[in-house]
């Protein structure tokens, strides 16, 4: 019990933030192809409404797996006459109007459109009048209608791994956009796109509900037909968002078709084989293209979030945890705390350690207690070896109260 | 949205006491952590599962499942899942970062650390010989802090208890780190057993609830024996002459023989309380003499020893109460001539109520002292010092050694297990929400209006260039009242459906929703009170 307190003045207590951070590489193996056979991978958690799948990173039904995200996909009610972007990079247009032509039909495009509402309150909110607003390449939500996200495929990442946010420039996703078809995950991850959020430590968007985002691009990493893009039209080419806070990653579906009319079939996410007798790639058809497999009403959801998952080679980020502290800074002046109500400090009424009457008193700090305004014991904090402390000497002890 | 506080009685603190049930198997170098057995990672590090930790260890976040560690190497190669912070002005680090190894990393420089941060049960064996034990001299203080509790936590004794030191004595150290129990070991609950080949040899329980390990099952206590030879075959020889046995009660009878066949049968109680062994007749046959002096101790209601007869003149003693009192208690006080005895000996009394170590319950530790053997038959390289020995407390858990047996079998045939409870305290907040009546009869739910083609459009008015926006005063409530009758709605009632109860703290920050599984219908003559639960 103490004897002594000294009150904390202003200068004496300040907090302080740390960010904590954790590496989460992710790679293919996990996501696809370790633990059985398409469409019945035992880490791939389905669902009777077909509108995502959960991935996890060992068989869902072991009490071990983690979630590690959710896959889905989604459009808006323009995409059947707009196509993905409305206009490519290049400025030509889609043919979305003979590609789309019948969507309207599809079994899944009510829960797409439903989805793509939902994923737009929650990341992109509502304008003025308020309509949801939709995803745009550059996070300018006010331009015009040509670089919207019409169609998206979203990468929901569990709270697991993301925390309290995905570092921003750290997100790195190597996805093969291959057109031939093979069961060997290595030529599937040919024509590898390197898509990152470069940059975004400094650069990013904070005009979203849902807090700060970043725009995706492909970078110079990626590996294009056996060599570098940086020659490549699709070089730097805006491919999507990731929302920092919220943990989700939106991937337009363009990866798939090339960014410019030139290469419009380069990467298919079909199966170019024709019928996938090796059946790995079964429900895909010969030359589908991702319009026509949306398009496709044979198709479900689960085989695009198949399609897509069998070409991811590795995703990794950085997420943050932030530590907050705060930090008390106990000063003992000269002639404070030289003495101690241990009942060990006397012996026959004099002081133990004090061998002479004119020496100095002296104790020895073992610990510090933080008290309340109304003198409660709030906390200790215990020093790993007792301090000397005698009218000659005067400490600052630092304390940090982390929560 | 209607803000209330809560007021004195409407939120309670509490704190649930629950003790989750722990249960350790050993086995053969490895641990059975709740008789959950992981797979093995695959990717081929020995033994380790997919958490990447030994079997019965607990990892502290259970990421990188099923991962391959062989090929990490950050930050150029990443394969797992692993924290980094970087040095800065607030000086945070690791726990695993020693102080030294902190200041060698400059500001700004990335600090990593690794996962799976693992737990697990730990054993450690000191000889008696070994002085080298930091880890027991450090419980010092903390043993006989406990001393009020039991004279057996003392850390040095020489009483009536028994005299020991624990900074010298054979000793084994149990160690269970707190997350696995909480805030302590429940008191009564300690229970350890040792198995040879399945089967239970010894078990201790702390069922006075002080402390104390007390054996409640050992090996049983062996009977004395001894054994009279009847060496000489002629009557005469025994006639009038005595052979007195005490048993292990204290009890001691006086058997006389009689050869002149007068003070009657075998079995007879003479007059003074001596015990007849009628030999008349048996002249010349000394085997005869011996079964009837069998006869003759069989006769005796109670005497708890028992006789058995080689028919060559040799009878075999036996104690019936385990013990080793009573074992020189087979007297010839007229000496028989070439009588031979062998006095009773090799009785043994059992263990069982024996103190066999203690529990430090708040600290998670469990010394166990008990050198007994546990079994007279059996025995095994437990120390792996190339000598078997019997199995005894001290050796529980023997899986971690100096000498590593490598992949070798170690005492495949023990096996040992620790059933406890904890003690975990969880802090719950009850709140009380109140739904008075009249109130909450109001929502601001766009659905709560009616929908009407002019009058739910919004009013704009530009006044100055300034745009402002009005809601249309005149709209009318949309009438939820349900009617008995079809095509018609009931009588107009302000109702609302309760969905959800937000709880805000001083500053009107959300804090918390607690959500119904249905919504409850409130109108204005209807009160409800919610009770929301928060655990921590």
């Amino acid at each position: 019990m103490a004897s002594t307190f000294k009150t904390f003045l202003n200068d004496d207590i300040a907090t302080t933030r740390t960010l904590l951070h954790e590496a989460i590489p992710i790679t293919g193996s996990i996501i696809y192809g370790t633990y059985g056979a398409p469409g019945a991978e035992l880490q791939i958690k389905t669902f009777a409404h077909g509108m995502f799948q959960s991935v996890y990173d060992y068989p869902f039904l072991s009490s071990s797996a983690n979630h590690i995200f959710d896959v889905t996909h989604a459009h808006n009610s323009v995409f059947q006459t707009q196509g993905v972007t409305g206009t490519k990079s290049d400025g030509a247009t889609y043919d979305g109007a003979s590609q789309l032509g019948a969507i309207s039909t599809h079994p899944f495009f009510k829960k797409r459109k439903n989805i793509y509402g939902q994923m737009g309150q929650v990341l992109v909110g509502h304008d003025v009048v308020g309509e949801i607003q939709k995803f745009d390449q550059d996070g300018d939500l006010l331009s015009a209608i040509g670089s919207k996200y019409n169609c998206l495929i979203f990468m929901n990442f569990a709270r697991l791994l993301g925390k309290d946010e995905i570092k921003k420039g750290s997100f790195e996703l190597k996805i093969g956009t291959e057109q031939t078809h093979s069961a060997t995950a290595g030529v599937m991850n040919d024509n590898l796109l390197t898509i990152k959020d470069d940059g975004a430590a400094t650069n990013y968007k904070v005009n979203s509900p849902a807090g700060e985002y970043g725009i995706l691009k492909i970078t110079g990493d990626s590996n294009v037909s056996g060599g570098g893009i940086s020659t490549q039209p699709e070089y730097d080419a805006k491919c999507g968002l990731i929302f920092y806070q919220a943990g989700v990653v939106a991937l337009t579906p363009d990866l798939f078709m090339g960014f410019v009319a030139s290469v419009y079939n380069k990467g298919k996410i079909t199966n170019a084989s024709g019928g996938g007798t090796d059946g790995v790639d079964a429900k895909m058809n010969a030359t589908q293209n991702i319009l026509a497999l949306l398009n496709d009403n044979a198709k479900t959801m689960d085989d695009v979030a198949l399609a897509f998952r069998q070409r991811i080679e590795k995703v990794c980020f950085n997420n943050t945890t932030e530590l907050n502290s705060t930090i008390y800074f106990c000063r003992a002046s000269h002639n404070d705390f030289n003495y101690s109500s241990n009942p060990t400090y006397l012996l026959n009424s004099k002081i133990r350690v004090k061998g002479k009457r004119d020496h100095d008193p002296i104790s020895y700090i073992t610990s510090v207690g933080l008290y309340s305004s109304d003198n409660e014991l709030l906390a200790v904090a215990k020093l790993s070896e007792p301090l000397r402390k005698d009218p000659t000497n005067d400490m600052t002890l630092r304390v940090r109260l982390d929560y | 949205m209607s803000l209330y506080k809560f007021e004195q009685n409407d939120v309670f603190k509490n704190r649930i006491k629950t003790h989750p049930r722990i249960s350790f198997v050993i086995s053969d170098k490895k641990t059975y952590y709740n008789r959950d057995i992981l797979p093995i990672n695959t990717f081929a590090i020995a033994d380790e599962t997919i958490q990447q930790t030994e079997q019965g260890d607990l990892s502290l976040y259970e990421l990188n499942i099923n991962r391959d560690a062989s090929t990490h190497s950050p930050p150029t190669q990443e394969s797992l899942i692993y924290p980094f912070i970087t040095k800065q002005g607030s000086l945070t680090s690791f726990k695993t970062i020693s102080t030294e190894t902190f200041q060698t990393y400059s500001y700004g420089d990335v600090i990593r650390g690794q996962y799976p941060l693992s737990s697990s049960i730990d054993v450690e064996y000191q000889a008696a010989s070994s002085t080298d034990r930091p880890h027991i001299k450090a419980l010092k203080n903390t043993f006989n802090y406990y001393r009020p509790l039991s004279p057996h936590y003392a850390y040095e004794s020489s009483n009536a208890v028994g005299t020991w030191d624990k900074a010298s004595q054979e000793i084994k150290l149990v160690s269970i780190p707190s997350i696995f129990y909480g805030s302590s070991i429940k008191k009564g609950s300690v229970d350890m057993k040792f198995y040879i080949t399945g089967s239970l040899i010894g078990r201790l329980q702390d069922s006075n609830q002080n402390g104390e390990l007390i054996q409640t099952i050992g090996p049983a206590a062996t009977s004395a024996q001894g054994r009279v030879d009847f060496n000489n075959s002629f009557e005469s020889s025994y006639d009038n002459k005595r052979i007195i046995l005490e048993n292990t009660s204290g009890i001691s009878k006086t058997f006389i023989f009689d050869a002149t066949g007068t003070e009657g049968s075998t079995g007879t109680v003479d007059g003074s309380g001596f015990i007849i062994i009628q030999i008349d007749g048996y002249e010349g046959d000394n085997a005869a003499i011996g079964t009837e002096f069998a006869t003759g101790v069989e006769s005796v209601s109670g005497f708890q020893i028992s006789t058995n007869d080689d028919a060559f003149g040799s009878i075999t003693l036996t104690q019936v109460i385990g013990g080793s009192s009573g074992n020189t208690t087979i007297q010839d006080p007229d000496s028989i001539a070439s009588l031979g005895i062998v006095q009773f000996a090799g009785g043994a009394a059992d263990n069982n109520g024996k103190v066999a170590g203690t529990v430090l319950y708040n600290e998670g530790f469990v010394a166990l002292t008990g050198s007994w053997d546990l079994s007279s038959t059996y025995t095994d390289e437990y120390l792996f010092s190339g000598v078997n020995i019997a199995p005894k407390w001290t050796l529980w858990g023997q899986k971690f050694l100096a000498a590593d047996p490598g992949a070798a079998e170690f005492c495949p045939s023990s096996s040992w297990t620790i059933d406890c409870e904890g003690t975990n305290y969880v802090p719950v907040i009850t709140m009380l929400a109140h739904a008075k009546m009249g109130d909450l009869n109001h929502s601001n739910n766009p659905t709560y209006v009616k929908p009407s083609s002019d009058q739910d459009v919004e009013v704009c008015v530009d006044i100055e260039h300034d745009v402002d926006y009005y809601e249309n005063d005149k709209r009318e409530l949309a009438n939820v009242v349900k009617s008995p009758y079809p095509n018609t709605s009931g009588s107009f009632e302000k109702t609302t459906y309760i969905s959800k109860v937000g709880i805000y703290d001083e500053n009107k920050n959300l804090i918390a929703i607690a959500k119904l599984a249905t919504p409850v219908k409130k109108t204005i003559s209807r009160e409800y009170t919610f009770k929301m639960k928060v655990d921590f």
